[in-house]
């Protein structure tokens, strides 16, 4: 599964999940040290997704029964 | 009957039982009483003209107490009391008193005190006006009446009668919230009673002031004053019945305009609801303020329904406000209000229906006018908030005839995509008119059916369309739904930071528990002092080398000595000595036999020695040498002349020598 896939807010849940995990202490140490590592790439992903995030917008229309998808630039 | 009806209930009872034929003694015994407090009923009895002072004291008592009476006047029955006898008890004068008080008070009245005059009836009206006024509260405010007021703290204000807010505060109960809440009513109905009590005054009532041991003071009202006079608090209460039971002023619609309008800092609204000819006065609780879609303004045109309530403490009426409706929009208006009932009742409104929102939407359906200014301030605040997601823009119609078949139409279209998450359905403000196709039942119906979450952004704040009650949410503005759509990217770098925060000390903190516990480990004596187990396996083991060598030595030592023992017996020390003691006593025995027979055979010598001087005393020879002879035949001795026959040979044996010889006569003795 490629990071660039994963929604924001399926980041931030798996974020979520990985420092509760953390904090919980259960883990081994190996796998501690290895959701740590996976929670520093994913706020990495998520700061990036955050300034590189563009609004995209489209228009739907029905004409004659078809629906015309339009996406347009910046407003 | 009439004359029972001031008396009380106590007094009452006292008076079924002593018309049951019991005396002052039984009834005191029966009702649990002193009986004083009978006497006292009695009193009241007696001053009501429901007995007769004859039936409970006999002539001769009542004789001595008038006597004492006629005599001078009393401040105090202990006066009176004084010069009587003790038969005679408090009770019994009290009842004579009772009756003879018309009579007294012929003497009286030229000396009437400068004492104010408080009648019985009259502190009992204030205690009843206090009561009413304290119901009422309890109504409004929807508690028991004791929590308004105790009984005893009013019973102490009518007592006590303050005329103003200090005297007031100084009864005990009334604490400073309710001196706030009350002081100024209380005051009031005080000062009313007041008048009425100037007024009854007036009326140059004659009273008598008598003094008991309570020190209760009573006087009587003329009957004519009584059956003619309600009490304001009455004649409110009657007001109140007839207002309050008319089907047509409960449950009614009235439209006016708003005026006098008071927002009360208690959340309750006062004003005036008034047209062109009259005004009324209306009341609205907080309860139903703040179910009011809308903030009620000075001069509005509204319709209210409510029902006409009397407020007695200020005996004014007014309408209690169920509900309000801003009036102007006439026949659409009354539409609007009923097809949201309609849909109400159909449970479209109710909140069971009502979609969670996503927080974190990948995608927003926008279904508004491409063109207006709505969909450009969604965008800009979506943009800036979180630019994250997806747009998808249904340009629709959302003004004019078509526009409610345009929005159907629209959410259809958003819905049978699978990529939206949730929807803005809006517009930005206009007249109602303008606003008129989000009421449209179709487009109600249509927001209900869509499976997408719909967010309502109709027109201003002040806007309510039913597209905002069917709406998974309500948004006053499309601003305000950009805003509420999606979360703020200032809020996620926030969250993101505290989570980057929480991952590194959680890390931090599961390294050094880590370290911890491994330091642990290392502190434990098997890594600390490895050799010790060693040391105290190799300690036991010297210790049974210890014991092993011990324990030989020991066998040995204990073998060694037995030996040594046994050597040391005298046989094997000196084996000699039992040779050299037998040697001894085998020369001790010798010596022994040696010396006994030594002295043996001298014993024996000596003996011998005796025994041959005997034998040498008694030989023959010695014998013959003193001239004895032995005679002898044949070599026998011859002892008897028998042993001799004549001519026998013999021979006579002499000391030197032996003469043979013839027998030649035998002689006898």
């Amino acid at each position: 599964m490629s990071a660039e896939n994963i929604s924001f807010e399926k980041s931030l849940d798996e974020l979520k999940g990985i420092v509760e995990d953390l904090e919980n202490g259960d883990l081994p140490l190996a796998e501690s040290l290895e959701r740590f590592q996976s929670g520093i790439d994913l706020i990495k992903q998520c700061y990036r997704e955050l300034q590189t995030a563009e609004l995209k917008i489209e228009t739907i229309i029905k004409k004659d029964g078809k629906i015309i998808t339009e996406t347009l630039g910046k407003k | 009957m009439n004359k029972l009806k001031h008396i009380s209930d106590t007094v009452r009872e006292t008076y079924d039982i002593y018309l049951a034929g019991k005396s002052i003694q039984e009834i005191a015994k029966l009702r649990g009483l002193k009986e004083t407090t009978i006497y006292s009923h009695f009193e009241v009895l007696i001053v009501n003209k429901l007995i007769e002072l004859d039936d409970i004291i006999n002539s001769v008592k009542k004789e001595k107490i008038l006597a004492v009476l006629r005599g001078r006047d009393f401040t105090n029955l202990k006066e009176i009391k004084e010069q009587l006898d003790e038969s005679i008890s408090y009770g019994e004068i009290k009842c004579v008193l009772a009756s003879v008080k018309p009579q007294k008070q012929l003497y009286q009245t030229q000396k009437a005190t400068s004492k104010p005059i408080i009648l019985e009836s009259e502190n009992k009206m204030v205690f009843e006006k206090l009561k009413e006024w304290r119901k009422s509260i309890a109504f409004r405010k929807n508690i028991p009446p004791y929590c308004v007021f105790h009984d005893s703290v009013l019973v102490s204000i009518t007592n006590k009668r303050p005329q103003n807010k200090k005297e007031l505060k100084e009864i005990k109960g009334m604490g400073i919230k309710r001196m706030e809440s009350y002081g100024e009513d209380i005051l009031k109905i005080l000062n009313k009673c007041s008048q009425i009590d100037r007024l009854l005054q007036s009326q140059e009532i004659k009273e008598i002031k008598t003094y008991d041991e309570e020190s209760h003071k009573r006087i009587k009202i003329p009957e004519s004053l009584k059956t003619e006079i309600f009490t304001v608090g009455e004649i409110t209460k009657y007001i109140k019945n007839v207002l309050e039971s008319d089907r047509k002023l409960t449950n009614l619609w009235v439209r006016g305009e708003v005026s006098n309008l008071t927002k009360h800092t208690s959340g309750h609204v006062y004003f005036k609801l008034k047209d062109k000819e009259s005004q009324i006065k209306c009341v609205l609780f907080r309860g139903v303020n703040e179910n009011l879609k809308f903030n009620l303004e000075h001069g509005m045109k509204i319709i209210v329904r409510g029902n006409v309530e009397v407020y007695e403490p200020y005996g004014g009426y007014s309408i209690i406000i169920e509900e309000i409706q801003p009036d102007g929009l006439g026949a659409l208006n009354l539409a609007f209000i009923q097809l949201k009932n309609k849909l109400e009742k159909e449970g479209l409104f109710s909140d069971e229906h009502k979609k969670p929102l996503p927080k974190f939407p990948e995608v927003v359906g926008i279904i508004t006018s491409s063109t207006g200014a709505a969909i450009h301030d969604i965008l800009n605040i979506i943009r800036r908030r979180y630019p994250l997601v997806r747009i998808i823009i249904a340009p629709t119609l959302v003004q004019g005839k078509e526009a409610a078949a345009s929005i159907v139409e629209s959410i259809k279209l958003m819905n049978e995509r699978t990529d939206i998450d949730v929807i803005i359905l809006g517009r930005g403000g206009g007249s109602l008119e303008d606003l008129w196709c989000f009421n449209e039942e179709i487009v109600a119906r249509e927001i209900f059916k869509s499976r997408i979450p719909i967010i309502s952004a109709v027109g201003h704040e002040t806007d309510f369309t039913l597209a905002d009650f069917v709406a998974d949410y309500r948004a006053p503005t499309p601003s305000a739904a950009a805003e509420k759509v999606v979360p703020d990217i200032q809020e996620l770098y926030e969250l993101i930071k505290n989570f980057h925060i929480r991952n590194i000390q959680a890390i931090r903190y599961v390294v050094e528990s880590h370290k911890s516990n491994l330091k642990q480990i290392l502190n434990r004596p098997i890594f600390n002092r490895p050799f010790d187990r060693i040391y105290s396996h190799y300690e036991i083991i010297k210790n049974f080398h210890i014991r092993n060598i011990q324990a030989i030595r020991y066998v040995v030592e204990s073998h060694k000595s037995n030996l040594k023992q046994i050597l040391n017996r005298p046989i094997f020390n000196r084996p000699f000595d039992r040779i050299h003691s037998q040697y001894r006593e085998l020369d001790h025995a010798f010596y022994k036999l040696q010396t006994t027979t030594l002295k043996n055979t001298t014993s024996k010598r000596k003996e011998l020695e005796i025994i041959e001087s005997k034998l040498s005393a008694l030989s023959p020879t010695s014998i013959l040498k003193r001239g004895y002879s032995i005679i002898m035949k044949d070599n026998k001795i011859v002892k008897r002349v028998s042993d001799v026959e004549l001519q026998d040979n013999i021979n006579i044996v002499l000391h030197e020598g032996k003469l043979d010889a013839q027998v030649k006569k035998i002689r006898r003795n």
